[in-house]
């Protein structure tokens, strides 16, 4: 053959194996520290400025009322809908309190856009409670 | 230095087409921007023909119909302006600059010369201004490389012209996602 | 023989696909007048993909327009939203921090390294090559990773921001970073010196040329130009951002080839990314201390910022891997751009394909198309037209394989 370079770099490829991680077989290769997953958002923290609403550049941030809070003052919160979300956390810049963080879920795939994991109402943990 | 031989030479050869200029970057010029009268923009480019090939980036067209902070006096109301962007000097290196010939012309009167000719890249340009905020420019047709509305898009319409002859409402497409959701939404209240 | 080829592509035609193929990218319509194999004349259409993403951002305030940009290319996703983060910067006349200044060099470049392999790849596999685009990819992955430890996404990288960047470097990552650079520095002479000096590859790549008074006729850009001996480089002529910094303390220059066919634009891609893994490793030597934004505080402090500047214009521009990015802004005091107008290279490199295709084989179109890096998206669906004008059309899987074939023979 022609390629004396090219043979030996396609047998060495042959004995180390594939470099590729074969998900969903085995687990997906971990995210590191700051990656843009769905945002983490604290509920409690908020105080419903609608800065991230301003900002945001899909319009996947959506300003709600909470009718279970007592104090009718700060009844506004947000809703975040990864159906439209572009991950660029620009809220999270936006916001005056850290509400937002990054969050390092990514599998987000799903049938319907109004799926109730691809809303995001408060934190994980504490939506689970 | 270069960039103030450019606009001596420019002033001489324009004459009355010569509006105003400014520079950007100080003591050397990175940018120049020069206002110049439609008349006098090809015998600019016949200029800068003779330093070389011009190197044309690109041509922006704009409709001046809502400034209110003209940059220069007059640049304002029923007029489209087209902001020629050449590259000069590219081959020294550190003093490599932009020289920008805007010309404006009034909205019934929107006949700019060509400068294909001298710049066969231009045409591409030209052809864009063409199409999106209704520029005519005598020698160019208005279909081939560099015609961005679609082939069934109407004829009178200029979608970046912010007058009565931009993109009418019932051309502009809805968001659909937020009406599902409004919908799910109002739904969800029914039940 | 051709008789045979003819007849299965006017078969082949009956097919209704198009304008826009599904499967393939950006739609782009190729005309070739053919006289046997020999192409005498090409014609080009365009606008058949229409974003209107001028007109979205006439309501979009100045912040919302970095994402939008960051869209308009996928492989170009750093280049567009800094061209017009730096248009924005010019003019309202924001100084950059030096810091920030460095970030952006760091991954610009680091997306020049990424796009430049990609191309690599892609070149290998329109010849036939498809351990090299195997290779070569695999080698993308570390760039990849990277790009995901830095800024947190792997194509989509959210680093730019009006007056600095979104985010700062952190002194843990760089030994990180060190570490890809010098993997890479390893691993790329095995592909380079097969690209540069196989005999089978560099025969097929003496195609498409393009002569530098061609190349300066039609204002071509990036490494379309400096292929054909131009010595046109936005990072070293015009020096923005430390670009201007690097050049004076190191002495780099732009890299070109004077033989302007296929060949040399992939020696001036090829050496570009060992220049880039330098500028890179220097960059982050003399990465200075201090802040990273201009405008402190969050979104509503930067749009009130803009929202003062009235009456001025400005343009941001800086070399991207295909060429000059270059975007203008006007700005009237609203909270969005009175005017967007950006410009992709690629728009001024395609008007330079019938320079180059005119002489050229139909076997050769994949890499003469590919040499100029379009996206890699011209080749969605060629028409060609016979000495007797019969048109028939053939897809991109066709015309790969017709490539393939000069390469390696009818087996």
């Amino acid at each position: 053959m022609a390629f004396p370079k090219l043979v030996k770099i396609g047998l060495r490829q042959l004995i180390q194996g594939p470099v590729t991680n074969l998900f969903p077989k085995t687990p997906p290769v971990p995210v590191p520290r700051e990656f843009r997953g769905k945002p983490r958002y604290d509920r409690e923290k908020c105080i419903g400025c609608g800065a991230c609403v301003k900002v945001c550049p899909s319009g996947a941030v959506e300003l709600i009322e909470d009718p279970t809070i007592e104090n009718p003052k700060k009844r506004k919160k947000v809703e975040f809908y990864m159906g439209l979300c572009i991950f660029c956390y620009f809220c999270m810049e936006a916001c005056p309190v850290d509400a937002i963080s990054y969050g390092d879920e990514w599998l987000l795939s799903s049938y319907d856009k109004f799926d109730s994991k691809l809303i995001v109402r408060d934190l994980p943990e504490r939506e689970q409670s | 230095m270069k960039h103030e031989k450019l606009l001596e030479d420019m002033k001489r050869i324009l004459g009355d087409n010569f509006i105003s200029s400014y520079q950007k970057g100080e003591p050397e010029a990175k940018q120049l921007w020069m206002r110049i009268k439609k008349e006098g923009l090809r015998d600019a480019v016949k200029y800068l023909t003779s330093l070389g090939d011009p190197q044309l980036s690109f041509i922006v067209a704009m409709d001046l119909e809502k400034i209110t902070n003209p940059i220069v006096e007059g640049e304002s109301g029923k007029k489209l302006m087209l902001t020629y962007t050449f590259t000069m000097f590219h081959e020294d290196l550190g003093g490599e600059m932009i020289l920008n010939l805007v010309v404006t012309t009034p909205k019934e009167d929107p006949v700019i010369p060509s400068i294909s000719d001298l710049c066969p890249l231009a045409e591409v340009y030209e052809r864009e201004a063409m199409s999106i905020v209704g520029v005519e420019i005598p020698g160019v047709e208005k279909t081939g490389y560099g015609k961005w509305t679609p082939p069934d898009f109407p004829e009178d319409i200029y979608p970046l012209r912010l007058d009565e002859k931009g993109l009418p409402d019932d051309m502009k497409r809805r968001f659909r996602w937020r009406e599902e959701l409004e919908k799910k939404k109002g739904g969800d209240q029914n039940e | 023989m051709s008789e045979v080829i003819r007849k299965g592509y006017s078969e082949f035609v009956r097919i209704p696909i198009g304008p826009i193929h599904p499967a393939l990218h950006e739609p782009y319509y190729f005309f070739f007048e053919l006289e046997g194999e020999e192409i005498k004349n090409v014609w080009i259409e365009s606008g058949g993909v229409h974003r209107g993403m001028e007109a979205l951002a006439l309501n979009r305030n100045y912040l919302q327009i970095i994402p939008i940009a960051e869209r308009i290319c996928g492989i170009c996703s750093n280049s567009h939203p800094l061209a017009y983060t730096m248009a924005v910067e010019d003019a309202a006349g924001i100084e950059v921090p030096e810091r920030a200044q460095y970030i952006r060099v760091i991954a610009q470049e680091l997306e020049r390294i990424h796009s430049h392999i990609l191309w690599a790849g892609l070149g290998a596999h329109a010849i036939g090559l498809d351990t090299a685009f195997c290779y070569l990819w695999c080698l993308r992955e570390d760039v990849l990773d990277i790009w995901e430890l830095l800024f947190g996404g792997r194509v989509t990288h959210a680093v730019n921001w009006i007056g600095g960047t979104k985010k700062d470097i952190k002194e843990e990552d760089i030994p990180k970073i060190l570490k890809m650079l010098k993997n890479l520095r390893k691993a790329l002479p095995e592909v380079v010196d097969a690209f540069l000096y196989d005999p089978t590859i560099v025969r097929r790549l003496r195609a498409g040329t393009l002569t530098k008074k061609d190349a300066l006729r039609l204002s071509a850009l990036g490494p379309t130009a400096r292929g054909s001996g131009v010595k046109k480089d936005v990072r070293w002529g015009y020096g923005p951002l430390a670009y201007g910094d690097l050049r004076d303390d190191y002495g780099y220059k732009p890299i070109i080839h004077q033989d302007g066919d296929v060949y040399a634009k992939t020696y001036v891609r090829l050496m570009e990314i060992e220049q880039s893994i330098d500028i890179m490793e220097k960059a982050l030597d003399d990465l200075p201390s201090g802040p990273y934004r201009a405008i402190e505080g969050k979104t509503p402090k930067v749009i009130a910022t803009l929202k003062k500047v009235k009456g001025a214009e400005g343009i941001g521009r800086h070399e991207a891997p295909r060429g000059e990015v270059i975007h203008y802004v006007r700005m009237e005091g609203g909270e969005g751009p009175y005017r967007w107008r950006p410009r992709a290279p690629s728009l001024n490199n395609n008007f330079t394909l019938p320079a180059m295709l005119v002489g050229c084989q139909v076997a050769d179109i994949p890499i003469v198309v590919a040499s100029i890096d379009p996206c890699f998206s011209c080749t969605d669906r060629m028409t060609f037209i016979d000495e007797n004008h019969r048109k028939f059309v053939l897809s991109y899987d066709e015309l790969i394989k017709i490539s393939r074939e000069k390469t390696w023979g009818d087996a």
